[in-house]
């Protein structure tokens, strides 16, 4: 037996044949004059030693059958040894038997070679051919059983194929290790179609081809592991594969994987972390880079990692005492940068800010103000904000001031919370007092973790002044809304928005109903195209200003675009062209017309903690929002702002 | 572990160095190591196997030859000295010498006693004369450097890295080479529960192995035969051993049938002998001939367990636990 293996059975007789063929094989190769593993001396002892073997099993046997015959009388023997020398039957049947099942076993593994090597053989025998010639090889199964125990035939055979194989293979490696990829690959392949088992040959092509073809790479490591299933990074390999095709659910089931198969394995958790975060499930790599660092909290790297998603979950605060960490365990430039950025996003900051409108009727709005932000407490941030609007329309001019206080809550990366509250003070106009009104808003917008669906919930409750009519007539706004997004099997998201507003002035209240339905396909994940169907109701005709139809349809193509200059300056813009029809109240709906849209967004980081941000946004619909005045109602804001954090 | 260090200061062809790695030891294994003046490496957290503490070690190595040693295994004078020829043929990678246990008082280490006896004065020998011995022992083995790196070193895929090791060089067409001559003392479970460990961690890691290698063994002459084989009697000859020869035995009525269990004694009987006889211990084999057949069928026993985990319930062992 093999020390550690159960050794019953067939294994001695295995080694008794082999021992006994010695003597034939050492002769073989020595007329052959080919290197001997053994000198006739251990031959000759085994050979011997096998010899003894075969006589102790028959005495053994005959001295079984003598205590069998002479204790008949007492313990009856068995019936299979009625008739029969006890002692002939048991060594006969024992020698018998266990060659048999040898022969079986032996035959059954030959027959197995044959069958899973097939291609490969036919592989090798064409590349031996092309190096040596051709050279007929015959060999029948019946032959190679026998032959398998003083094996010098086909040791000869398949060595040169396992030789070719590993020839193939060091050539291949000393490419890799030279950096020489494009050999290198055509090597492993080479040595792939020789033996398409091999693992490490799969192993390195597909790390060869990753970057070149992702899906020939994830092919092939995913041979790979089913050539090694026990090797952890092989699943690590699928998982990163995968990662790259956008398929973070395998992914983390193969990490998953690599886990069950080497727990506590730093590439393993840190990788399966990292998949996490890029499927967008921050609070699970947070979650899981802590746990590892809790463990390990010499790990800076880890610690940078961590610091990253907690930027991402918006706590900023803790995001830089992960960097402190990393920095205080090995600096690193880019660490140090991210420290500096985290640090900026948690400090207090003011943010003076100047707006401005314009619309098609002549109305213009201005506004100064700014905001105060004290410094981040955990998930919570609370800020001021005061500014001075002032509304003409060339002929009258009011005026309005505003205090808000508000909240923002981001107890995960999933859940966002936004809550303010506070007043507006109307200009006295047109025989009007001065008037102070409450205004709120809440806001609250959950997202599955991992690319999911979307809900956005908002209530607010202020005061409409585009025009200086509105402001006079004191219309407020208390609005409730709902936005959903569905993401479709990777492709596409379904997005449906639905909000209700009440517009109350002193003389009545008003309703607008708008729902809308898109379908958006992200191109690449900075850009997206949708297509979306708006319709909006009002309840009746109203003198307070503003546009009320019976109802308004809109239906446009969209676009999202959203970049990052190497400066990190950052540009969005989304824009909808489309058409529109309208029905007045009591009347029927009008032809299509035009209805264009044009949001855009620039960031442009001036130092650390000090962000110039100018937005600008232009409609030329209806739809727009509730202070449209016309069918073909024109509008531009733009708003100029510099967030300036105080270190 | 001094021991084992000592042996190695004594060689007849010391080692230019040696590195203990400690794996993050908590019984002061590095200050014991460090004392007496070899080379001591700690990686920064425990790497949770063998493998991995040895692939660490790797890293430190200098020399294009390299002896793996376990710490509770001491060698005799010579055992280096016995192993270097063999790697003049540039084609052998790996190169293991006979392993004997340093004690020999309980049933267990008795078992085991016998085990090594047999298996290195036969079937090893038999296994060498055809070129390919099935396992250069992870407790004392001497490996060419550059090849050991080119298979990045040892593997805690399965819970046996040194048949992995071996079995990856043959398939990349390398040789393993056993010499007798070369003799290590590793101590061995002298506990049921020590032995019950030990011989978990071979079994998964031999059904590991077997599952992970099957197709590129079936390239290699001799080892697929002697793989298939000692797999078979691992197995189903183990499950035959444990139930078919009792059920005969109530079948047929008659307690004639269990002489089954010492039929084959005579083929372990005979090369024990011999092997005692070299070594001058022929009363100590006798008298522990007895414990063997307990082992064996512990032995079986443990690996049905490992078979049906491994390839039926599909529980994988992967947690490395130091028996001996």
């Amino acid at each position: 037996m093999t020390v550690g293996v159960p050794g019953t059975g067939i294994g001695g007789m295995f080694y008794l044949l082999s021992a006994l063929a010695m003597p034939l094989r050492q002769a073989y190769r020595w007329a052959r004059r080919r290197p001997s593993f053994a000198g006739w001396r251990v031959v000759a002892g085994q050979t011997v030693m096998a010899g003894a073997i075969l006589a102790a099993i028959w005495a053994t046997g005959w001295l079984v059958g003598i205590g069998i015959t002479a204790s008949a009388g007492i313990l009856r023997p068995p019936h299979v040894l009625a008739g029969a020398h006890p002692g002939n039957v048991l060594r006969t049947a024992a020698l018998v038997l266990s060659a048999a099942t040898l022969a079986a076993v032996l035959l059954g593994v030959e027959l197995l070679r044959l069958w899973v090597h097939r291609g490969a053989e036919k592989a090798a025998r064409a590349e031996r051919a092309g190096e040596a010639g051709s050279r007929q090889q015959i060999r029948r199964v019946a032959a190679i059983v026998l032959l398998a125990l003083a094996a010098d035939g086909t040791d000869t055979v398949a060595a040169q194929g396992t030789s070719a194989l590993a020839r193939r293979l060091a050539r291949a490696d000393s490419a890799f290790v030279a950096g020489d990829a494009t050999r290198a690959a055509r090597e492993y392949a080479a040595a792939l179609a020789v033996d398409p088992e091999n693992s490490r040959a799969t192993y390195r092509l597909a790390d060869l081809t990753k970057r070149r073809d992702p899906a020939r790479a994830l092919q092939l490591f995913r041979r790979y592991v089913t050539l090694e299933p026990s090797d952890a990074w092989g699943y690590m390999a699928v998982g990163d594969a995968l990662v790259r095709s956008g398929n973070y659910g395998d992914a983390l089931r193969s990490y998953d994987d690599a886990l069950r198969l080497a727990p506590g394995e730093r590439d393993a958790v840190i990788g399966r972390a990292r998949v996490l975060a890029r499927a967008g499930r921050t609070d699970a790599a947070v979650a899981g880079y802590r746990q590892w660092l809790e463990a390990n909290p010499s790990d800076a790297e880890a610690w940078g990692e961590l610091g990253r998603q907690r930027l991402r979950q918006g706590r900023e605060r803790d995001a830089a005492l992960a960097f402190e960490r990393a920095q205080a365990i090995a600096p690193d430039p880019t660490v140090a940068r991210r420290l500096a950025v985290a640090r900026a996003a948690s400090a207090p900051a003011i943010t003076p800010l100047a707006s401005g409108t314009h619309d098609s009727d002549g109305n213009t709005t201005l506004r100064l103000g700014g905001t105060a932000e004290l410094a981040a407490s955990g998930p919570m941030r609370l800020g001021l904000t005061a500014s001075r609007t002032t509304i003409g329309d060339g002929v009258t001019t009011t005026g309005r001031h505003d205090l808000t206080v508000g909240a923002a809550w981001r107890p995960a990366a999933a859940w966002q919370v936004q809550a303010s509250g506070g007043a507006s003070r109307l200009d006295a106009v047109a025989g009007r007092t001065a008037t102070i009104l409450p205004t709120g808003q809440l806001r609250a917008r959950w997202r599955v973790p991992g690319a999911g669906p979307i809900v956005d919930l908002k209530a607010r409750r202020d005061v409409v002044d585009a025009t200086p009519l509105l402001a006079a007539n004191r219309v407020l706004r208390t609005e409730l809304g709902a936005t959903v997004e569905l993401p479709v099997a990777r492709v596409f998201k379904l997005r449906g928005i639905g909000r209700t507003v009440a517009l109350s002035d002193s003389a009545e209240v008003n309703h607008r109903t708008m729902l809308a339905g898109m379908v958006a396909v992200p191109v690449t994940p900075s850009v997206e195209v949708s297509a979306q169907f708006h319709t909006i109701r009002f309840a009746h005709p109203t003198t307070a200003g503003y546009f009320a139809p019976r109802l308004v349809q809109v239906v446009q193509a969209g676009s999202y675009l959203e970049f990052e200059t190497p400066r990190g300056i950052l540009l969005v813009f989304d824009v909808g062209a489309g058409v529109q029809r309208v029905a007045e109240q009591g009347a029927a709906i009008g032809p299509w017309g035009r209805a264009l849209r044009l949001y855009s967004l620039i960031v442009v980081p001036l130092a650390v903690g000090r962000d110039l941000r100018f937005e600008f946004d232009g409609e030329q619909s209806a739809f727009a929002n509730e202070v449209a005045t016309t069918a073909q109602w024109r509008y531009v804001s733009a708003t100029l702002s510099l967030r300036w954090a105080l270190q | 572990m001094a021991d084992t260090i000592r042996s190695l200061q004594a060689q007849t062809a010391p080692p230019r160095e040696i590195i203990v790695v400690d794996d993050c030891s908590t019984d002061g294994t590095g200050d014991v190591a460090r004392a007496l003046g070899v080379t001591v490496v700690r990686p920064p957290t425990n790497t949770g196997s063998k493998a991995g503490a040895q692939s660490f070690g790797l890293t430190y190595v200098r020399t294009s030859l390299t002896v793996a040693i376990d710490a509770d295994t001491v060698l005799a004078p010579d055992a280096i000295e016995r192993l270097l020829p063999v790697f003049d043929r540039p084609r052998v990678a790996a190169a293991c010498g006979l392993v004997l246990p340093r004690h020999v008082r309980s049933i267990w280490e008795r078992g085991r006693y016998i085990e090594y006896l047999f298996a290195f004065t036969y079937y090893k020998q038999v296994q060498e004369c055809y070129g390919k011995p099935l396992i250069a022992s992870g407790c004392f083995s001497m490996y060419r450097t550059a090849l050991l790196r080119a298979q990045q070193g040892w593997s805690n895929r399965t819970l046996a890295e040194d048949m992995d090791l071996t079995w990856r060089f043959y398939q990349a067409g390398y040789e393993v080479r056993f010499v007798p001559e070369a003799v290590c003392y590793p101590i061995e479970p002298h506990t049921f529960r020590l032995m019950g460990t030990q011989l978990r961690r071979w079994s998964h890691g031999f059904v590991q192995n077997v599952r992970l290698h099957w197709r590129g063994l079936l390239r290699v002459p001799f080892l697929r035969s002697a793989v298939a084989v000692a797999f078979w009697d691992a197995t189903i000859a183990a499950a035959l051993y444990l139930v078919l020869l009792p059920l005969l035995a109530l079948v047929f009525k008659s307690p004639w049938v269990l002489l089954g269990y010492l039929i084959d004694a005579p083929v372990v009987l005979v090369p024990v002998l011999v092997g005692a006889t070299r070594r001058r211990e022929v009363l100590r084999a006798l008298a522990s001939v007895p414990a063997f057949f307990v082992l064996r069928t512990v032995n079986a026993v443990f690996f049905l367990r490992a078979v049906c985990a491994e390839l039926v319930f599909g529980r994988s062992l992967h947690v490395y636990e130091k028996g001996h």
